[in-house]
């Protein structure tokens, strides 16, 4: 007789990095290993938080941040979180008002030809300052949560290129369905944010890519499965289910052959009901960065597999970003809790495998 | 209640947002402000200075209240949604209907549990009046829909009227269909032919 099936809870934001998700549960990955994978769609990450905190999800698709922000105490309702897979490296885009691509080209030509970051960025300060000395207000920028690496790679990309992010700008929680609106309306000039809303935006000729995250720091984790610690604990069979199918889930959405059929399931309402076209250009890599010219290939623009294992490295450098934008003190900074975050050896105990925290990729600094 | 509590509504549903508001101030409570459009909301939020605001749960603005937990400069005082950890049962109907509190600072737990159970009952009533009004549109769109269907019959085939409803009711018996479904793929079909 076969065994019954666990049933486990999962929450997600409908983005393209809940891929790994949506094919455990399609391609019957997850219901072999044991599992029934309920997947809820969450409109919020407010929502994900809390619903994994009152015990309504065992676990979601989260910001990589937020794991950590999590097990530090700075957010309300938060409870242990071990998040031991990596389901998306990298994967947003920066994107900006035509008003504003325009004002950057009258600056330096070939933004999108020359694809660099420190050329774009000083294109963005020469704006700054122009607008600065005609008594404009400044700039609006759109991110999706203040525990993001949405906020963090922004910030590190104005900083490093002179502009100060707290000052210069105007940083904004904006919730990624409403960000081609805002632009669109004027309300922002410009946003960080995963796709498919980068390729919407260019699709619908609201906006134009000027720079991708993958630039800033490549491989840089995006999105984590994190699950609360004591499902964790009283279910490790089923967490080590629920990893391995992860692991079988990425291994398969991470192949270009199926990216055409993997665009076609996430193109359905339940997850993300957009064009699979749209979709497949996150998959790919092949970017529209603005529309009526040709598409480019950014190497590495996200990954859904290979590495799958949390570095506490990574960890590192997202509080320190934290640090460095005052959303805490270094002395509130716990490698413990951070280690049960970025859980290296729950990963390692359930799927196996060698793990080394070398090769990290460098960070995007000016020429 | 407390009448000098200052309450903020969000929502963008002016029946329900009137419902919740009707609520709350036949219960006395006297600073009730309502936001229909999210436009410079935090900037908003911080001249209003509530003690407490409602939003519905499944509204995506629920992140951009997060950012105001962490800018301390743009709020007066921190606010953080009202969970009452002492209570599942209340936490889960709040969660069943949909709705988030978020209180300051300080606030006693009692002071708000009255005024979440009132907004739950309201957003209720809100789902129960939405389910009925959009039951009834649907019978309405069904009857119409069913006599164009049975006209179409009636004109096809010259039969009568009991005909063609005979006829609609055994085809959906036997394709295991709602009448209503057979009665619109007739309309449809009847629209692409001409």
């Amino acid at each position: 007789m076969k065994s019954k099936l666990q049933n486990v809870n999962i929450g997600f934001v409908p983005l393209v990095d809940c891929a790994v998700l949506a094919v455990a549960r399609e391609k019957g990955i997850a219901q072999a290993h044991g599992l029934d994978l309920s997947l809820s769609k969450e409109v919020s990450w407010a929502n994900i938080r809390d619903k994994v905190f009152l015990g309504y999800l065992d676990g979601a698709h989260m910001l990589a941040p937020m794991a950590l922000a999590g097990n530090l105490s700075l957010m309300p309702n938060s409870c242990d979180i071990v998040a031991p897979f990596v389901l998306g490296r990298n994967g947003n885009a920066i994107t900006v008002s035509h008003d504003l691509y325009d004002a950057m080209s009258a600056h330096t030509q070939g933004l999108l030809e020359s694809w660099d970051l420190s050329v774009t960025g000083a294109a963005l300060k020469a704006v700054i300052e122009a607008r600065k000395n005609a008594g404009q207000p400044v700039l609006r920028f759109g991110m999706v949560f203040p525990f993001s690496c949405h906020n963090y790679h922004l910030r590190y990309w104005l900083a490093a290129c002179g502009i100060d992010p707290d000052v210069d700008v105007h940083l904004q929680v904006v919730p990624p369905p409403f960000m081609d609106q805002y632009l669109e309306q004027g309300r922002l000039d410009g946003f960080c944010v995963g796709e498919p809303w980068n390729s919407l935006a260019v699709a619908q000729d609201i906006g134009v890519i000027i720079a991708s995250t993958s630039q800033i720091w490549p491989q840089s984790p995006e999105k984590l499965l994190g699950v609360r610690k004591n499902w964790c604990e009283a279910n490790p069979k089923a967490l080590k289910a629920l990893l391995c199918a992860m692991k079988e889930a990425a291994d398969w959405a991470g192949n270009a052959e199926n990216f055409d059929e993997l665009a076609h399931i996430l193109s359905d309402h339940q997850y993300l009901d957009v064009p699979k076209e749209i979709i497949l250009k996150a998959l790919s890599g092949d970017l529209s960065l603005k529309k009526g010219e040709p598409s480019r290939h950014v190497d590495g623009f996200m990954s859904l597999h290979g590495d799958s294992c949390p570095h506490l490295s990574a960890a590192f450098w997202l509080t320190r970003q934290m640090e460095r934008w005052g959303q805490i003190q270094s002395d509130m900074i716990v490698e413990t809790a951070l280690k049960d975050a970025f859980s290296t050896q729950t990963y390692l105990d359930c799927i196996g495998g060698e793990f080394s925290d070398i090769n990290e990729a460098a960070l995007f600094d000016i020429a | 209640m407390d009448a000098e509590l200052k309450i903020l509504v969000i929502d963008e549903n002016e029946t329900r947002a009137a419902i919740l508001l009707e609520g709350l101030c036949a219960s006395g409570l006297t600073c009730v402000e309502w936001l229909k459009d999210t436009r410079g909301l935090s900037e908003r939020i911080f001249r209003l200075d509530p003690d407490v605001i409602l939003i519905d749960l499944e509204d995506p603005n629920r992140d951009v209240l997060e950012q105001m937990f962490q800018v301390s400069r743009e709020v007066r005082r921190p606010i953080a949604m009202f969970v009452d950890s002492s209570d599942s049962q209340s936490i889960s109907q709040a969660v069943d209907a949909g709705v988030s509190a978020y209180i300051v600072d300080g606030l006693k737990s009692e002071r708000v549990r009255s005024i979440v159970e009132m907004t739950v009952s309201r957003f209720n009533a809100f789902s129960k009046l939405h389910k009925e009004l959009a039951e009834a549109k649907n019978a309405l769109q069904d009857r119409k829909v069913l006599e164009r269907a049975k006209g179409i019959l009636m004109t096809q085939r010259g039969i009568g009227e009991g005909e063609a409803y005979a006829l609609l009711r055994k085809t959906a018996m036997n394709k295991g269909q709602k009448i209503s479904d057979i009665a619109s793929s007739i309309v449809t079909a009847s629209e692409i032919l001409g």
